[in-house]
């Protein structure tokens, strides 16, 4: 019996068939579709139980409280211990992962060794002299890196200070007090004069001022808009720079009203002068004052360290009094600002909590430790241990396993770091301050000549700001000082 | 005319048999478990008939899973007979404080949460109603692995066709919304996807 083409055909026509009313092709295209889901590239979480750490973030100086959900030795969540997150905050674990963390030595953009590092900072030491510059002072390792500056021939302890930090310094020099030991007391505060200061968005953890907000009043002066502003109680619109002259203004009216000592000294302009300068009406300035006024405790916040400021803060009796800016001390020590370095330097290390930003002067070389790349890879680029690769004290065990090839500060210099066993809370001390003379302003109004009024299409996206404004999540600014 | 139509009749037949009997011995992998288990003599031995004397819930509510070597070792720090199973886990698991990698057919994808807590305390369901009698046995099942997607066979169930199957057999996401539906309990995607 010979096989015929339409043999083939009808035996295949019948397995064609037959199949269908099989499992076969059913069954494969379900385990197809769950094997797309399962390809070796796509990240897996690790199994593992679920355990609950606690820890600091080390993202920003605010340090704020972390709750860590951990499986099976990784970091799968992380909420704040007592309150909110910011953003990076809430995603900081992933951070460890990201492209541009740093795993080898680079110098001047180039791959290096630890053994080029060491041997530079070596050289760099005989020669000098060198200056060690902590993020965090208060930290048991940089207590390590004092004494060691301290012992060493030729080097010196600088501090990159935090922005809130920074503001207060103008205010730490009129009243005579390390700035380290000066703090707002915002808990007990009624009413915020902030001068583009990012209250809402970060300024000194998001934790401290969202968990007031919005039973403390805030009145935000700014030239861009912003989201502080956007939730701010009251929002004046000023021009670019003219925040010492909006905090002129301010005072001049606390004299003249009389709700400032008589005798404080009075602003170079009168404030007629001083609010075209910042770009408000009379009015604005005189409802800023009485608003001042009427919701003391008032204390008055600045993003940029400027002398005006301080000095409306003496005028408001804002210094050393309840609500205002306090004395809390004695901290861990007063330390020069790596903005007051001396030139000269021969070299310069900088700890993993400096921001890249804070650079310091002159032709130092640098030594950076940080876990990622930045955006200037001038000088030595050294990876330091990553978000919880480390202890955010210094001393203490990790959470997280800091990969190979990392190093920290203090193992670089061969500092031994002993966990500072109990540190004393800080007592609340006298705080006087008188103002003998107006101060010069660090910043002087010198608007744009097109600057037209608040704020341009490209800094304002059409409509987003109204409907952030009238979203149930944030209420919108009390009518009054809006024009 | 009488040809063609049985040979289409047998192409017919050759593919029901393939299908049906053929695919599912070709489709799993079997694999023996570490070493061999009985849970019905523990359950004699121990006095603890119940599922949770050794799979527990943790204080916050998470799921221990399977008990892990250090739990095992207080009973068994050395071997308690002279089967091979016993030495095996003796010598190689406790002495080394290592944790028995058992496979574990119940085991459900990452993308997908769920919580025994709520299940056997807030809804009352025995553990026999996902995982059968298996706490009655004494042998412990191969594991069967789906050779194209990687999971268990328990999984999709012991059945290929899924027809007049048991109400423990199968955990597939339509095994959970079939009880869902029966208790009147609806849930988002999320309530089990993540």
């Amino acid at each position: 019996m010979s096989k015929t083409r339409r043999d083939i055909l009808a035996l295949g026509g019948g397995l064609a068939a037959g199949i269908v009313f099989t499992p076969v092709p059913w069954k494969i295209l379900d385990d197809a579709s769950i094997w797309t889901q399962n390809w070796p590239w796509i990240p897996q979480p690790v199994k593992g139980p679920v355990e609950w750490k606690e820890s600091a973030c080390t993202m920003c100086p605010a340090g704020c409280g972390l709750k860590v959900k951990m499986a099976g030795g990784y970091v799968v969540g992380l909420s704040g211990k007592d309150g909110a997150l910011c953003a990076l905050g809430y995603g900081a674990h992933q951070m460890n992962f990201h492209p541009r963390r740093l795993r080898v030595v680079y110098r001047d953009g180039r791959p290096s060794t630890w053994e080029a590092a060491e041997a530079a900072f070596r050289k760099a030491c005989e020669e000098g002299p060198v200056a060690v510059v902590d993020g965090r002072p208060s930290r048991s390792v940089s207590r390590a890196y004092q004494a060691w500056a301290a012992a060493t021939k030729g080097m010196s302890y600088f501090v990159a200070r935090a922005p809130e930090e920074a503001a207060l310094v103008p205010l730490a020099r009129l009243a005579g007090a390390p700035v380290e030991e000066l703090a707002y007391d915002l808990e007990k505060t009624k009413l915020v004069l902030s001068l583009n200061a990012p209250l809402l968005e970060g300024w000194g953890g998001p934790q401290r001022v969202q968990r007031l907000w919005p039973e403390l009043k805030i009145v935000q002066a700014e030239s861009a808009k912003s989201r502080t502003g956007d939730c701010a109680w009251q929002r004046v619109s000023i021009r670019p720079g003219s925040e010492a002259a909006l905090a002129m203004a301010v005072a001049y009216v606390l004299i003249d009203e009389k709700l400032a000592p008589a005798t404080s000294p009075r602003p170079p302009k009168t404030a007629a002068d001083h609010a075209r300068d910042a770009g408000v009406e009379l009015n604005t300035v005189l409802e800023i004052a009485r608003a001042l006024a009427a919701n003391r405790p008032a204390v008055v916040i600045g993003r940029e360290p400027e002398p005006a400021v301080a000095a409306l803060n003496i005028l408001l009796g804002a210094v050393g009094a309840t609500g205002g800016v306090v004395r809390r001390g004695p901290v861990s020590g007063a330390f020069q600002s790596m903005d007051e370095m001396p030139t000269g330097l021969r070299a310069a290390i900088l700890d993993s909590t400096v921001p890249h930003d804070h650079q310091p002067s002159g032709d130092a070389e640098r030594f950076r430790f940080t876990a990622w790349r930045g955006e200037d890879e001038k000088g030595w680029l050294l990876p330091a241990p990553g978000f919880l690769e480390e202890n955010p004290d210094g001393a203490g065990d990790a959470l997280l396993k800091p990969p190979e090839g990392v190093r920290t500060l203090a193992a670089f210099l061969g500092v031994e770091v002993k966990a500072i066993e109990s540190r004393p809370v800080a007592a609340e001390r006298p705080l006087t301050c008188r103002l003998a003379a107006w101060p010069q302003p660090a910043s002087s109004a010198s608007p744009p000549a097109d600057w037209t009024g608040p704020w341009t299409p490209a800094v304002l996206p059409p409509l987003s700001g109204k409907l952030y404004q009238e979203s149930a999540l944030f209420p919108a600014p009390e009518k009054g000082l809006l024009a | 005319m009488l040809r063609p139509l049985l040979l289409f009749l047998a192409g017919l037949a050759a593919a029901q048999i393939a299908g049906w009997y053929g695919f599912p011995r070709v489709l799993y992998t079997t694999h023996a478990q570490p070493f061999e288990y009985r849970h019905k003599t523990h359950a004699v031995k121990s006095g603890s008939t119940e599922c949770d004397g050794c799979h527990t819930l943790r204080p916050d509510g998470v799921f221990a899973g399977l008990p892990n070597t250090e739990s095992c070792a207080a009973c068994h720090p050395e071997a308690q007979g002279t089967t091979k199973a016993e030495a095996t886990f003796v010598k190689d698991f406790v002495t080394t404080e290592k944790e028995v990698p058992w496979l574990v057919r119940a085991r459900q994808p990452a993308n997908v949460r769920f919580s025994h807590a709520i299940h056997t305390k807030r809804a009352a369901l025995k553990c026999e109603r996902c995982h059968g009698r298996d706490g009655e046995t004494d042998t412990v099942r191969p594991y069967q692995q789906n050779r194209i997607s990687g999971y268990s066979r328990d999984i999709w169930g012991q059945s290929i066709s899924r027809l007049r199957r048991a109400p423990n057999e199968g955990m597939k996401m339509d095994d959970c919304e079939s009880c869902h539906k029966e208790r009147g309990f609806v849930t988002g995607c999320l309530g089990c996807h993540r």
